[in-house]
């Protein structure tokens, strides 16, 4: 296996794969990937449209069943665990393609979000929102997104731009120990794109980043060490400046890859 | 905001004083549709309480109404249990028969779901058809008896409306509790609730077994009412009139579910006495609500009326939510909310043009 910072540190690795495989019928979205990422590493993955780094995301949050191999998070087996379970074990995402919850303001997108790692949260006598330290914690990560203007702005009436900030305030909310961030940049304006670097670049250095992003200047700008993946497979490892020296991968982006 | 206040205040206590007084001031017929209209409207709240905030349609909720209702029956006319005693029993059949079914809706999604929700008001319905011996068949059930202080039309008036208030007093609450607000959840986006930790089969099979609990109430209501319980109560109509009770009321809205019954129990009751076409009628009223404002009565009232009142006195932030979210998203519309020009019009609240920004002023502040 490659070598990553963990096996160098010695320390227990916040996520293992170990042989990960997805196949859709023929199709093997992601096949035979195996990495580890320590505690506090934040790691790219990048790779072209279609290498299968969405695919891989749903099956590390257990969205998506794995075909074959095991992943493990914080030591345990999560590789059937269903999805509600590895969220409480703290592990948060962010999506691709916005999923906020559109008709509810930003602040109750939040409060779900914070309500559901806590114990009442199927609780039905007291109203969520008069819940003091709830509503509170949530105000505090709505104001870490940069979003406390519009709090009781229902999340369908936001701007593309802010949208994205709440997909981010979201899995802030959860105060995960791993963050998965699917291309938080998508779609953002040049000057956007910058605030969404900084505001990933300030993330407490506790929190655990895996990052999907196509913009390979942003991601090796942000990253301490990347995976590069091709038509599911992993193609190349290593810091950022090993990866933008790689032939393989200068091949992929350049289309002379296969 | 304090004439606003005053306005809240004093239209409540107008819809109360009436609604207390109402025996005094009518005669038997308008309080016996007072009457229907409140446990059809607990009955469409029943509806809305899974459809409205959590987003899935049901054509069955009869079906579940039904047990009750034949359970009582059953249990009061066939082995002479008392009247309260038979009303708990058939209140936990339906809880166990909502449960049972929620626990294979929650396994279903879209068609399917719509499916089996048509499935279970069926089999209920073919179930009370043939099993003659305890159901009466055709004929169905007679002598369910109300209870012996609510015989009279004003007095089971009273006893219904204690009720359904105190049902809808619990609505009201679970609605806005944690559970309610992962409900709204599910409705808004589903696949991203397990992902933030909520068991979602869990979230829905509470919501079924509730759900069908305040039906189970309101087929309580209904039997009792009639002193009679038969197939049509049942019967996939049924289902559905309630479900468009609480559309045209407005879907997601408590009120909403008895502004819906009042109107279909007027048209049944009254408008049927003048009018032979009055189904017709009915679904006039049905296609030019969905039409024209597909948020139903209480969603047409809130942004006509009441939003712009509440503009007029500087509350232009709870005008906004009003316009885009009270009405929860459609059931038919496609969420594309209504209003949104207004709002930004408006401006005090409104998104700025300018995420970025904000970023900015965050991170210069921390
Ligand atoms: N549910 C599915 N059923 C069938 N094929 C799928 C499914 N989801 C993804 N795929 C296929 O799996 C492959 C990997 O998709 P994936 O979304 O993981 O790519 P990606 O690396 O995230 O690409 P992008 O950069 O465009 O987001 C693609 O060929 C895609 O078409
Ligand atoms: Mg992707």
């Amino acid at each position: 296996m490659d070598e990553t910072p963990s096996e160098q540190s010695g320390a227990r690795p916040v996520l293992r794969l170990t042989g990960v495989c997805r196949h859709y019928g023929g199709l093997r979205a992601v096949s035979d990937v195996s990495f580890e990422v320590a505690s506090g590493e934040r790691r790219a993955v990048i790779g072209p449209n279609g290498a299968g780094k969405t695919t891989l995301f749903k099956m590390i949050s257990r969205e998506e069943p794995t075909t074959k191999g095991r992943v493990e998070f914080l030591g345990r087996d999560i590789t059937r665990m269903p999805a509600y379970r590895v969220a409480k074990l703290g592990l948060s995402r962010t999506y691709q393609i916005t999923r906020v919850f559109p008709a509810l303001s930003v602040l109750e997108n939040v409060v779900l979000a914070t309500q559901g790692l806590r114990p009442g949260r199927y609780q039905m006598f007291k109203a969520a929102m008069s819940n003091k330290a709830l509503v509170e914690d949530s105000e505090r990560a709505v104001e870490q997104v940069g979003l406390q203007r519009v709090t009781k702005t229902p999340a369908a009436e936001l701007g593309h731009g802010e949208q994205r900030q709440l997909e981010l305030g979201i899995a802030l909310a959860q105060k995960p120990r791993l963050l998965l961030l699917d291309e938080p940049a998508a779609g953002l304006s040049a000057v956007e794109r910058g605030m969404m670097r900084d505001l990933v670049k300030d993330l407490p250095d506790d929190m655990t980043l895996l990052l999907i992003e196509h913009d390979m200047e942003l991601a090796l700008g942000l990253a301490d060490y990347v995976t590069c993946l091709h038509n599911g497979s992993q193609v190349a490892q290593g810091n950022p400046e090993e990866i933008k020296n790689n032939e393989r991968v200068q091949d992929i982006y350049l289309g002379r890859g296969d | 905001m304090n004439t606003l206040r005053l306005v809240k205040w004093a239209s409540l206590a107008a819809v109360v004083g009436l609604t207390v007084a109402l025996p005094y001031l009518v005669s038997s017929f308008y309080v016996n549709m007072a009457t229907q209209m409140l446990f059809f409207g607990l009955f469409a709240l029943s509806i809305n309480l899974i459809a409205g905030y959590g987003g899935m349609v049901t054509l069955g909720q009869a079906g579940v109404l039904g047990i009750a209702g034949y359970g009582l029956g059953i249990f009061y006319t066939s082995y002479a249990v008392p009247l309260g005693v038979s009303a708990l029993l058939a209140i936990i059949s339906t809880i166990l028969v909502a449960a049972f079914f929620g626990l294979l809706l929650v396994r279903a999604s879209g068609v399917y779901f719509l499916m089996i929700t048509l499935a279970q008001g069926m089999v209920v319905w073919g179930v009370a058809q043939r099993l003659t011996t305890l159901t009466g068949g055709d004929n169905g059930l007679r002598g369910i008896a109300r209870p012996p202080f609510a015989v009279e039309y004003w007095s089971y008036y009273y006893f219904s409306l204690a009720v359904v208030a105190f049902c809808v007093f619990l609505i009201a609450r679970i609605v806005r509790s944690p559970f309610g607000l992962s409900l709204k959840g599910v409705r808004e986006a589903e696949t991203r609730m397990a992902p933030l930790g909520y068991d979602v089969k869990r979230i829905k099979l509470f919501a079924f077994t509730i759900s069908g609990t305040f039906a189970g109430v309101a087929g309580l209501l209904l039997a009792m009412y009639n002193n009679f319980f038969s197939p049509p109560s049942v019967y996939v109509k049924a289902s559905a009139e309630g479900l468009l009770m609480s559309i045209l009321g407005g879907v997601g809205t408590i009120t909403g579910a008895f502004v819906g019954s009042g109107v279909f129990v007027f048209v049944t009751n009254y408008v049927s006495g003048y009018m032979e076409r009055w189904p017709t009628l009915l679904g006039l009223i049905f296609v030019l609500t969905i039409l024209f404002t597909p948020d139903g009565v209480v969603g047409a009232w809130q942004r006509l009326v009441w939003a712009p009142l509440l503009r007029r006195y500087g509350a232009a932030d709870e005008a906004e939510l009003i316009e885009v979210g009270v009405g929860g998203g459609g059931l038919l519309s496609d969420r594309d909310l209504k209003g949104s020009k207004s709002a930004i019009e408006a401006g005090s609240a409104a998104p700025s043009e300018e995420p970025s920004e904000q970023v900015e002023e965050t991170r210069a502040g921390s």
